[in-house]
């Protein structure tokens, strides 16, 4: 059974696997580093009672590779350069499957966005149609 | 290691569990919000929110807007679940074209963090004031985030953005504008400052957005003057705020640009 990554990014049951295991981890490097006071962890803990997931505390690498043991763990891409960084060190230590989060317009090719009006362009037809 | 505890009876239970859990995040900010977190709680705002009404109101305090960013922030939502949704009540996307656009500035605020990730963080162009980066102080003052600086508008935004976690996004451009060039700070400071107390807070979304107001993501700076915070606000602040006689925003737009930047042309 694979081990599901839920990070702050993917609050969500729609994407876990069927039949898998979610875990959320609160890190405080990852608290501190996003500057999260009590308002922001009691928003996302709120949130997290109403999902089947248990709640963490601790380094999230070693956490989550010690919890997957084998059978490797699932989770949602993200821009977060902190969140990238933990799936890459993942990595090393187990299979990691990272699934795209929902497509809210899908752009081929170049997309230049030097400015959202270069960007709007591109999307408004695909959006509005 | 074991799992931190899912059953509370009450928040005021859940707000002393997470207190002692979490003491550091405390220190940076102790407050809880009157929003709740959670799916249900999303669901009820979208089922309330009149997404016909966004276009022609969403400027003003009062206006229609969703209220939706936390739950979109942490992906209770999609972008496109929202957009499904609205577009089914108001019977086509057309008839929504702002409200989708809105939503479109997250997602191109999220395709460049992907490509800029940490720097995001750094000035994207130089500051189009005619200052430069070292002209512009490092830090946030005490009395902007401590919501004494005698403007009742400002203290009200900051008091409100401490206990709430969220401002109306005129008002956010509006607090963004006096920090940056009212009190000639730069934008970082007070993007540090707005990520520890939104709930929606986005490194992506805020930082750029401030870069956007600051002028070093756009082609000129974002100023605003009273005339334009009465009238979407109705006015609400000017009757009782202390510095009425000498509001630092009751000016035209080149007077404003004469005395904030070094440049003319602002507006
Ligand atoms: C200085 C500054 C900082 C900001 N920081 C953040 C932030 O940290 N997180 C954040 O989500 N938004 C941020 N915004 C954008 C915007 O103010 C909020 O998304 C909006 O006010 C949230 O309220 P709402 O959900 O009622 O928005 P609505 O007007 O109902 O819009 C619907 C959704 O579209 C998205 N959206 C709308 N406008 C914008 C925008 N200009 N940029 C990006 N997304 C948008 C949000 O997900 C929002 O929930 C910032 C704006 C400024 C000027």
């Amino acid at each position: 059974m694979k081990l599901a990554w839920m990070h702050p990014d993917c609050l969500s049951a729609d994407w876990l696997p069927p039949g898998s295991r979610a875990f959320f981890v609160f890190d405080d490097d990852y608290l501190a580093a996003c500057g999260w006071g009590l308002k922001r962890i009691m928003f996302v803990y709120e949130t997290l009672l109403e999902l089947p997931v248990e709640i963490y505390r601790g380094s999230t690498v070693q956490l989550l590779a010690e919890l997957a043991a084998d059978e490797g763990v699932v989770t949602v891409d993200t821009p977060d350069p902190w969140l990238l960084a933990r799936i890459a060190e993942l990595r090393e230590r187990v299979a990691v499957d990272v699934i795209p989060p929902p497509v809210f317009v899908e752009l081929k090719g170049h997309v230049n966005l030097q400015r959202f009006s270069r960007y709007w362009s591109k999307a408004e037809a695909k959006l509005l149609d | 290691m074991k799992p931190l505890k899912k059953q509370f009876s009450s928040r005021a239970e859940l707000a002393a569990y997470l207190q002692q859990q979490f003491p550091a995040a405390v220190e940076r900010d102790p407050d809880m919000s009157p929003w709740l977190g959670g799916l249900a709680e999303a669901q009820r705002r979208l089922a309330e929110f009149k997404p016909q009404r966004y276009a022609a109101t969403r400027n003003h305090l009062d206006g229609q807007v969703s209220g939706l960013s936390p739950y979109i922030r942490h992906g209770i939502f999609s972008l496109a679940s929202v957009k499904t949704r609205a577009v089914a009540v108001a019977g086509s996307a057309q008839a929504i074209a702002k409200f989708i656009s809105e939503l479109a500035w997250r997602d191109y605020w999220q395709r460049l963090y992907l490509q800029w990730g940490a720097g995001i963080w750094q000035d994207r162009e130089e500051y189009k004031t005619g200052w430069t980066t070292a002209d512009y102080a490092a830090e946030l003052p005490a009395d902007i985030d401590g919501g004494r600086t005698g403007l009742a508008c400002m203290d009200r935004f900051s008091r409100e953005l401490r206990s709430t976690g969220y401002l109306h996004n005129h008002a956010r451009m509006w607090l963004a504008a006096y920090v940056v060039h009212w009190r000639r700070v730069q934008w970082q400071a007070g993007a540090r400052w707005f990520l520890v107390h939104l709930l929606d807070g986005d490194p992506a979304s805020n930082n750029l957005s401030w870069q956007w107001v600051a002028s070093t993501f756009s082609h000129k700076p974002y100023v605003f003057n009273r005339e334009n915070l009465e009238k979407y606000s109705s006015g609400r602040f000017c009757p009782d705020c202390g510095a009425k006689t000498e509001c630092p925003f009751e000016a035209t737009y080149p007077d404003l640009s004469a005395r904030l930047f070094q440049i003319g042309g602002a507006a």
